[in-house]
């Protein structure tokens, strides 16, 4: 190419190249923007991602900060100052006092900064470069506070994908199930025929009875109205046939092949003498005219052979207390810290006992929302706005989900049958337990540790630690 | 195809582009290596090597920003951003060779593979090696005797005995021993284990200063400081670390002469014009005459600039394409640097966000060096262009650490992913894939 003409494409071809470079940028800092905000959006969902557990306060001088729960990195410093990966800011801390890292193995080592001591359970750290192990429930005597351990990593969690069948996905809101995901450009679908009409939205919300999933089992608790004898219904969500309790475990009393729903007569008649189920006393033109033997064949199968499931075993004592920790003897020594403080892995104490009876439900009513929390308290996801991980309000997360899935009304007849139920039945009070004002939202989903109350929440903390890792309770 | 069939289509179409801006990204900058190429290759006769490279340097783009993390998480961003760069480079120096019988655009598209294997091994090294208590003093010690050995066999360049031939090549040791410093420096740091740390500094720095290579002993000091920072997050000493450096380029400043040059010809390069200040009054030249637009790819006079193929290339890319094109390629750099923090801050162990800290901080700090020395910000040192400068070693090292780099963002994404398996339910993680489609 000549250079007269060269020079004359290359004059032309640097504004081509400066065009090519503007957008090499901006797509590169688009793509930078986008992945930090996916980043940020991934991590709500993931606020244990990360740590490996939380450090609890469970005694302090002053008692301010009991209760108060710290997210464990894997790796980094504990002290007073604010630098510090967990920052304690307690009387006799210094302000970096111990410097701590995760090992898969070995548990949560602690080492001595500075000349610092601290002591973990029974072991005193008291000299530069020895190094304590944390185990779950072990205690961090710090100054004047005591902290305990509350591990998760390492553990498997319960719902996790593997440790039991997945819950079902849930579409979207307005989208049918049997609709091929439109939101996966690689299906490769039927083309769509163009004289087919489009198929009509479901109601809002995809949760009515009458659908598939999301049938509010959960939120309407059969296991409150004992009706051992009352007339199955047809096409009613309100009665799920596997909440009939009596004939699978309990031997029918008269007949034992024959159960209750194949005696004919008395079970749907009027009993005027059974205050307990004023229900099915109504003589409800729905229900009477029901032919109860073809439309239950599961329940003319003869009683299983196999027992009802054991009630899994609340306390694990399989293990041997430690010399150390029984009971000293009345000998006027000072009581050693182990006994002092009683190590809640190995010995349990009088308050658990009497805690444990009084949570002892054996059927725990899961409520979905939390409204009269005063202050919603989730220590494991960082704090942006200088509140030390308290919200004023549920967090955000909870708030999206709510927006999602709730209901907007429950005026619509057509998803909510009850609601052209007898008025009387109303003025007797049945309906209190449906017309809650509640969200049902997350009835298809198992209940999580975050949507149940505060009571709800110990007990099952509790029986989680009694379970898994050797009774004591939570701090 | 009815309108409600395109109009799906459509959305299925604006889904995944949406979903796939690496390949958005990594189109346009094949498409601006062919067409450079090929107008090079055209330049006076048909060059069958430009037409080669025209075809060869994006399908290497293509294999190690798209092909190569099918087989890693990696940071494909950080990936195109690099070839990007690097392949820059071997334009800038294909471009120049034309009329001086060199070959320096052939060697360096070699030395960009070589790049891309180094790369490999910094991935493979950071992701699988979990035990360091033992090969941290090896390579403590190996980088020690790498960086010592110019003074026993070593050649002088420009002032600095920082070379050594081996069969016929010149290897620059200090430039692999920052694979090193970042490791070492990370190890020892995270560990507080300072009397390791310090002694490793010092010698480095010992090493250097004998060598009289200042440039790579700031590089050198700054890195190690800026980590320590990071760790620590004290700024006392780190406060005290900075008056040490200041005090310790007075005490070079006095004692070594052809640093009072650079100094002199920084302060008025057009005093020392036929001397010291050569260099520095050509590179404003050359940049003043690019404009903004620049005087087009293959034109110009970027051979006048001494060593205009290492320290003073930004000043032929702002010549040939513009100070435009130079400020966008220093906002890619700025992108880099942040996506390294963004990595090193994603970290979950101290000893991988150090050693993201470290490397990040390493290049940032050698890019403001060199260009704040071809702007006139600061003195000029010897110190090379991250990516784009003529040289194995540096091309080596720097891909290097952008391996390293990408093993930690591996390791990131793997323990990320193994919470998002493990900690979320389905339902949740139908929602999370929504939210990518946002």
């Amino acid at each position: 190419m000549p250079a007269e003409i060269y020079e004359i494409v290359a004059l032309a071809a640097r504004f081509w190249f400066l065009f090519l470079m503007v957008m090499i940028v901006w797509r590169s800092y688009r793509w930078y923007a986008r992945e930090r905000r996916l980043r940020k959006k991934r991590m709500k969902y993931l606020p244990d991602a990360g740590y490996i557990g939380e450090l609890v306060v469970v005694q302090s001088a002053n008692g301010r900060d009991v209760g108060k729960a710290v997210s464990v990195p894997f790796e980094g410093t504990l002290g007073r100052a604010r630098s510090n990966d967990l920052c304690i800011p307690a009387e006799g801390v210094d302000a970096r006092h111990l410097h701590f890292r995760y090992d898969e193995k070995r548990g949560l080592a602690l080492r001595p900064l500075h000349g610092n001591v601290f002591s973990v359970d029974d072991l005193d750290a008291d000299r530069a470069g020895v190094e304590l192990y944390m185990l779950h429930g072990s205690r961090l005597y710090l100054g004047d506070c005591v902290l305990r351990l509350r591990m998760f990593a390492g553990y498997e969690v319960t719902f996790a994908p593997g440790c039991m069948p997945p819950p079902r996905r849930t579409p979207p809101c307005g989208m049918r199930e049997d609709e091929p995901d439109a939101l996966d450009p690689d299906s490769e679908d039927e083309p769509m025929d163009e004289q087919q009409t489009p198929p009509e939205a479901r109601p809002y919300p995809p949760y009515s009875p009458e659908h598939a999933y999301g049938v509010p089992q959960a939120v309407q608790p059969m296991y409150q109205q004992p009706a051992p004898n009352y007339a199955p219904r047809q096409a009613t969500p309100m009665q799920p046939v596997y909440q009939q309790p009596a004939p699978v475990y309990a031997p029918p009393q008269a007949a034992p092949m024959q159960p209750v729903y194949q005696q004919p007569a008395p079970v749907y008649a009027p009993q005027p003498a059974a205050p307990m189920q004023p229900v099915y006393q109504q003589p409800a033109p729905n229900y009477a005219p029901q032919q109860p033997a073809p439309v239950q064949p599961m329940y003319q199968q003869p009683a299983p052979a196999y027992a009802p499931p054991a009630q899994p075993a609340y306390r694990q004592e399989t293990y041997e207390r430690p010399a150390e920790l029984l009971p000293a003897e009345d000998t006027g020594a000072e009581p050693t810290a182990a006994q002092w403080y009683g190590d809640r892995r190995w010995q349990s104490s009088r308050e658990d006992e009497a805690y444990r009876e009084a949570y002892a439900n054996p059927e725990p009513v899961f409520h979905p929302l939390v409204e009269e929390e005063e202050e919603f308290f989730h220590p494991l996801v960082e704090d942006d706005d200088g509140t030390d991980g308290r919200w004023d309000e549920e967090p955000p997360r909870q708030q999206g989900r709510r927006q999602r899935y709730a209901p907007p009304s429950t005026a619509d007849e057509e998803d909510w049958p009850f609601l052209s139920w007898p008025e009387e039945w109303r003025a007797q009070g049945l309906y209190d337990d449906l017309e809650q004002d509640e969200d049902q939202t997350d009835a298809a989903m198992p209940p999580r540790s975050a949507y149940v109350g505060r009571d709800e929440s110990e007990w099952a903390r509790k029986r989680f630690w009694d379970k898994y890792f050797g009774g004591g309770g939570a701090p | 195809m009815s309108r409600k069939r395109f109009q799906r289509r459509t959305e299925e179409e604006r889904i995944r582009r949406r979903r796939q801006p690496d390949r958005r990204l990594v189109s346009v900058v094949m498409l601006f290596f062919c067409s450079a190429f090929l107008l090079i290759s055209f330049k006076e006769q048909v060059d069958l090597t430009g037409l080669a490279l025209a075809f060869v340097v994006p399908a290497l783009i293509y294999v190690s920003s798209l092909w190569l993390p099918r087989f890693f998480p990696a940071d494909k961003l950080l990936l195109a951003i690099v070839n990007f760069l690097c392949a820059l480079g071997v334009l800038i120096l294909y471009s120049t060779d034309g009329g001086e019988g060199t070959n320096r655009g052939m060697q360096q598209a070699m030395y960009y593979g070589l790049g891309i294997i180094a790369m490999l091994m910094g991935i493979f090294l950071v992701r699988y090696v979990r035990r360091w208590r033992v090969l941290i003093w090896i390579v403590a010690v190996g980088a020690l005797g790498l960086i010592a050995l110019p003074l026993a066999i070593g050649t002088e360049i420009n002032g600095a005995t920082n070379w050594i031939n081996i069969g016929g090549t010149s290897l620059q040791p200090s430039e692999v021993v920052k694979l090193a410093l970042v490791l070492v420096t990370a190890y020892f740091v995270s560990r507080r284990q300072w009397i390791p740390w310090f002694l490793f500094g010092l010698a480095c720095m010992g090493v250097l200063m004998l060598q009289r290579d200042l440039g790579t002993a700031l590089v050198y000091y700054a890195t190690a400081l800026m980590v320590f920072y990071a760790n620590t997050g004290s700024l006392t000493l780190t406060g005290l670390g900075l008056v040490g450096a200041a005090g310790a380029a007075v005490v070079g400043y006095m004692e070594f002469s052809h640093v009072k040059r650079r100094v002199a010809a920084w302060q008025n390069p057009w005093m020392h014009y036929e001397t010291a200040g050569y260099q520095i009054a050509q590179v404003l030249m050359a940049i003043a005459s690019g404009g903004l637009f620049g005087v087009g790819l293959g034109l110009g006079a970027p051979r006048v600039i001494p060593v205009y193929f290492t320290d003073c290339i930004f000043a032929v890319i702002c010549e040939q394409f513009g100070v435009l094109f130079g400020i966008l390629t220093l906002i890619l750099y700025v992108i880099l640097i942040l996506r390294g923090i963004s990595i090193a801050t994603g970290a979950r162990r101290s000893f991988h966000a150090l050693v993201a800290m470290g490397a990040t901080a390493l290049i940032g700090i050698q890019t403001f060096i060199i260009i704040g020395g071809v702007l006139k910000l600061i003195p000029l040192t010897g110190v090379t262009m991250p990516f784009v400068s003529y040289g194995g070693t540096s091309m080596v090292s720097c891909m290097g650490l952008i391996g390293l780099l990408q093993g930690v963002d591996c390791v990131n994404r793997d323990e990320l992913n193994y919470d998002y398996e493990i900690s979320s339910t389905a339902a949740e993680q139908a929602e999370m894939d929504l939210a990518d489609i946002d």
